[in-house]
């Protein structure tokens, strides 16, 4: 999976609300139908990148499990970088199927 | 900006980051095998996989190689000692020259605003003056635009209370002084330009404070006493501030108000005689005005001096203007020879970094295993060569640290050989913490940065880069042996030659008449009559006038006459100067009383570069024409030419004259006899009674000195090559241990075996010489008007250098080399 696309994706499930890292990759897991398998290794810089860019904040709190955990909580700005991915990426779907249709 | 600030508040908080995010990278391994997977990877590598996106990671890299090499220097302190050693040595040699020409050409003297005082200097096509008439600086002050103040300094030497044998140094100056160079005096009060100056003021003084502390015991309540100075009574009012040297940078002991000169020194007329150049001249540019714009600005008020004292000013004068806020002034250095100096040191910082050089390539060499595990286990080329560098950079570190301690010692060592003043003491500030630093970095790279790419290509051996290293230190310690070598032989001819004259029984008497208000015939009846009084006294052999008396400066004739310009040390002498200087008059005929100032003696040396081959004797020097040819003599320093010649002493000229007297036995005895004769006869007159040998003693010891400072230089230069040559040679035994074990087995003859392990060094020592001989010519030139009685090409001060440098490096060589011959083939076969 390319790396833009994984922290679009990151973006798009914390719309829905604070997540920590586990519950992120298993909801992306979920959604994508069991396909994407997000790894360890890829899941944690692009959460570090998120909060680099201001685009998400983490705090700690408890699990389902009563674990301590750290939530990643989307920011006004994570909010606004988010439009402008999804609509960047409709615009490129779009683009690459109709070349796709009419090749 | 937002992601900038996020970054640093990261790094501020790394360890609670790094903390955080392990517990939060341990919690999704625990929910993972909770949930049956467990395809964690590592936890620190995807650790630092995370932290990657903050951009601080080379920070952890370099505290890293950091931390390993701070860790191989401490396991092998044996290298990491000497490795400080030697780059104390370099960079601190170095930085002790720097410092001093910091101090004396960047640093502006401790006063305000020193970038805009100017010293004047009186100037024309035909003759320059550092001093002025008093009475033209008034005249100056009065009229100028451009200087919003004006102060001169006029040095004098007094009498302390009864201590008539130890006079202390003074400093006339105008009341402004300290008020316009902004020193707030360290007890009571500078010299006030509003009453001070004033005619009728009660005369003031303000002691310097090193004099304070010495004579006074820096005792502060020597403020509002009174002192005799020249036996006059004189109102301490205040103590100069500590680092207070005024604008001549003189050990002055006291300051006084230039209007007292007249009280303190009698029969002065210095406050309105046009005709002697009487006091140094400084002024401060009003804001926004150029030196050269001033220097154009008083052009008129010159021009108007000579019209009033045609006399005494020349018709194209003009104020020279220079910096004054500086000790000295870079225009005027001897360049060649800062520069020769210049190059002197850093040449000693070379023979540092080649010598540390090989010292890390063998190092290097020994640590190839452990960097080929380093590389097996994946660490890149790049990652190596950056961790050697770090190392290197960390030895730097601490010898530019060990470096500045090395300087300051050596700056004490300064001081006391070459008689510096205290003030010279070593400080950081920030020219010399910036060279310190440009010095740092250009050792590491010179030292590091060949065996760290060296070692980063095992396998490979450092044979050439190990060449170049030991002839550059052969080569540089080369150059430095011969310059001192020239300077050692210059030193030690001019101390067995002769200087052509009696100077180990002669007395010099300066009565300074010109000071005392003798004009002319009135100073030529006081020294005739003078004269005959001290030739009365017996012991006293002879006595002559002259105006330079020997080794106590020099005035230079220099000539434009056609077909060959000429320039010689000139004096004015009567006709027993020769006599009593011992002289030879070899042709023609001495003067005789009452000459006229158009004939001329001129010394055999002179005669024989104007007029080779031909008769000098009734020849014209510009005006003159020559009756006598006399012996060469040195009468101003050594190393200076002996191209002299006498005019016929004038009586008109008599105030600047000086007594030369011989005495039969040692002339110490007579001393005080020849002072108090000259104040039998005019008690006002203070004159200077010098022992020539004495004078003659101090020129030859500041050559000394010189001389004393670059051996030095060169013997560590040497020391340290040598020391590299033992490494390289004991090296190369060790390498070759099994070869030479086979050898000896086999019965090669000791010879043999010695050539074995010494020939490499053969061609690089060899090619090392030359070099440093060919730069030891070209740098030496800068030397030749030092260098006496020799060419700087001098070949045995070069083949003396280098056969020092032989055998000192030959010993080196063969301790080691020895080594090889006891190799017992046995213990060497098994070895490995």
């Amino acid at each position: 999976m390319p790396q833009g696309a994984l922290g679009l994706l990151i973006l798009r499930v914390l719309q829905g609300g604070p997540l920590h890292g586990y519950a992120i990759a298993r909801r992306i897991h979920a959604l994508s139908c069991e396909v994407l398998e997000v790894e360890e290794g890829s899941l944690y810089p692009a959460l570090q990148r998120l909060l680099l860019k201001g685009w998400a904040t983490a705090g700690w709190g408890e699990s389902e499990t009563g674990r301590r955990v750290r939530f990643y909580r989307l920011t006004a700005a994570g909010r606004k970088q988010l439009d402008a991915e999804m609509q960047d990426y409709a615009r490129v779907t779009r683009a690459i199927q109709a070349v796709l249709r009419t090749a | 900006m937002g992601q900038l600030w996020r970054r640093i508040r990261y790094l501020l908080a790394r360890r609670r980051h790094d903390r955080e995010l392990a517990e939060e990278m341990a919690a999704h391994r625990e929910m993972l095998e909770r949930d049956g997977h467990a395809r964690f990877g590592h936890p620190l590598l995807l650790r630092e996989d995370a932290r990657e996106a903050w951009g601080w990671m080379w920070l952890d890299r370099l505290q890293q190689d950091l931390a390993y090499g701070a860790r191989i220097l401490r396991r092998s302190p044996g290298f990491a000692l000497s490795a400080v050693a030697i780059l104390a040595l370099g960079i601190g040699v170095n930085l002790a020259a720097f410092h001093l020409l910091n101090f004396m050409v960047f640093k502006p003297l401790p006063v305000r605003d020193p970038d805009s005082i100017v010293s004047f200097t009186r100037a024309s096509p035909r003759f320059s003056a550092s001093s002025v008439p008093y009475p033209a600086v008034e005249f100056y002050r009065r009229h100028n635009t451009p200087l919003s103040a004006v102060m001169v300094t006029a040095p004098a030497v007094l009498t302390l209370g009864r201590d008539f044998t130890n006079p202390i140094s003074a400093e006339f100056v105008t009341a402004n002084f300290f008020t316009e160079l902004g020193a707030i005096p360290a007890y009571g009060r500078g010299l006030d330009p509003g009453t001070d100056g004033q005619p009728g003021a009660e005369p003031v003084a303000v002691l310097s404070y090193g004099f304070w502390q010495s004579r006074f015991g820096a005792d502060p309540r020597i403020v509002g006493t009174t002192i005799q100075l020249n036996r006059k009574p004189v109102t301490v009012v205040g103590v100069a501030p500590y680092d207070f040297m005024g604008l001549n940078a003189d050990l002055t002991a006291v300051w006084l108000p230039i209007t007292s000169h007249p009280y303190l020194v009698q029969g002065s007329n210095l406050l309105t005689e046009f005709r002697m150049n009487s006091v140094r001249m400084f002024g401060r540019l009003k804001p926004g005005v150029t030196m050269p714009q001033a220097e154009e600005a008083l052009k008129p008020l010159v021009a108007e001096m000579h019209r009033q004292h045609p006399d005494f000013f020349q018709k194209e004068e003009y104020l020279a203007v220079r910096p004054g806020g500086y000790l000295a002034d870079l225009n005027n250095a001897p360049l060649p020879i800062l520069g020769l100096f210049a190059a002197l040191v850093l040449l000693i910082l070379v023979v540092a970094c080649a010598n540390l050089g090989s010292l890390m390539l063998a190092r290097a060499v020994t640590r190839e295993r452990e960097i080929a595990i380093r590389v097996s286990i994946g660490a890149g080329r790049g990652r190596i060569i950056r961790q050697l560098l770090t190392e290197s950079v960390l030895l730097a570190a601490l010898g530019a640290t060990a470096g500045m301690g090395a300087s300051a010692l050596m700056i004490q060592f300064f001081i006391l050989v070459l008689g510096l003043p205290g003030l010279y003491r070593f400080a950081v500030d920030m020219r010399v913490f910036l060279v310190a630093l440009g010095l740092t970095f250009l050792a590491t790279l010179s030292f590091g940065l060949a065996p760290a790419l060296q070692a980063a290509r095992p396998g490979h051996r450092a044979h050439r880069a190990r060449r170049v290293l030991i002839a550059a230190q052969v080569a540089a310690s080369c150059v430095l042996l011969i310059v001192s070598g020239l300077m050692v032989r210059s030193l030690r001819i001019a101390l067995g030659t002769h200087p052509g004259f009696e100077y180990e029984r002669a007395v010099t008497l300066d009565p300074v008449l010109g000071l005392h208000g003798y004009k002319g015939e009135a100073a030529a009846g006081y020294l005739e009559e003078l004269r005959n009084r001290i030739l009365r006294i017996p012991g006293v052999e002879s006595a002559a006038l002259c105006t330079m008396p020997p080794f106590a400066g020099r005035v230079s004739v220099t000539s434009s006459q056609e077909p060959r310009p000429w320039s010689a040390h000139g004096n004015d002498v009567d006709p027993n100067y020769f006599r009593t200087m011992e002289i030879p008059l070899l042709r023609g005929r001495n003067f005789v009383p009452g000459e006229k100032r158009d004939k001329a003696i001129v010394s055999e040396t002179l005669a024989r570069n104007l007029w080779p081959g031909e008769d000098p004797l009734g020849k014209t020097l510009d005006d003159e024409t020559v009756v006598g040819v006399v012996g060469r003599a040195r009468t101003v320093a050594m190393a200076q030419t002996d191209f002299e010649v006498y005019y016929p002493l004038q009586s008109r000229d008599a105030q600047s004259a000086v007594l030369l007297v011989k005495t039969a036995g040692p002339p110490e005895a007579h001393v005080d006899s020849l002072r108090s004769a000259a104040q039998a006869l005019d008690p006002k007159v203070m004159p200077a009674v010098t022992l020539m040998k004495e004078s003659y003693r101090r020129r030859m010891q500041s050559a000394g000195r010189g001389a004393i400072v670059v051996s030095v230089m060169g013997l560590l230069a040497a020391l340290l090559a040598a020391t590299g040559v033992y490494g390289l040679v004991a090296y190369a035994v060790s390498q070759r241990q099994k070869e030479i074990g086979i050898r000896v087995a086999l019965g090669a003859p000791r010879a043999h075996i010695l050539t074995l392990v010494l020939r490499q060094f053969y061609k690089p020592v060899g090619a090392g010489i030359a070099i440093g001989m060919a730069f030891a010519a070209g740098l030496s030139a800068a030397l030749r008007s030092l260098l006496f009685g020799m060419s700087h090409l001098d070949p045995l001060s070069y083949v003396l250098a280098v056969i020092f440098f032989l055998m000192l490096a030959g010993a080196a060589a063969l301790v080691p080399a020895r080594k090889a011959l006891r190799v017992d083939p046995m213990v060497a076969l098994r070895h490995e």
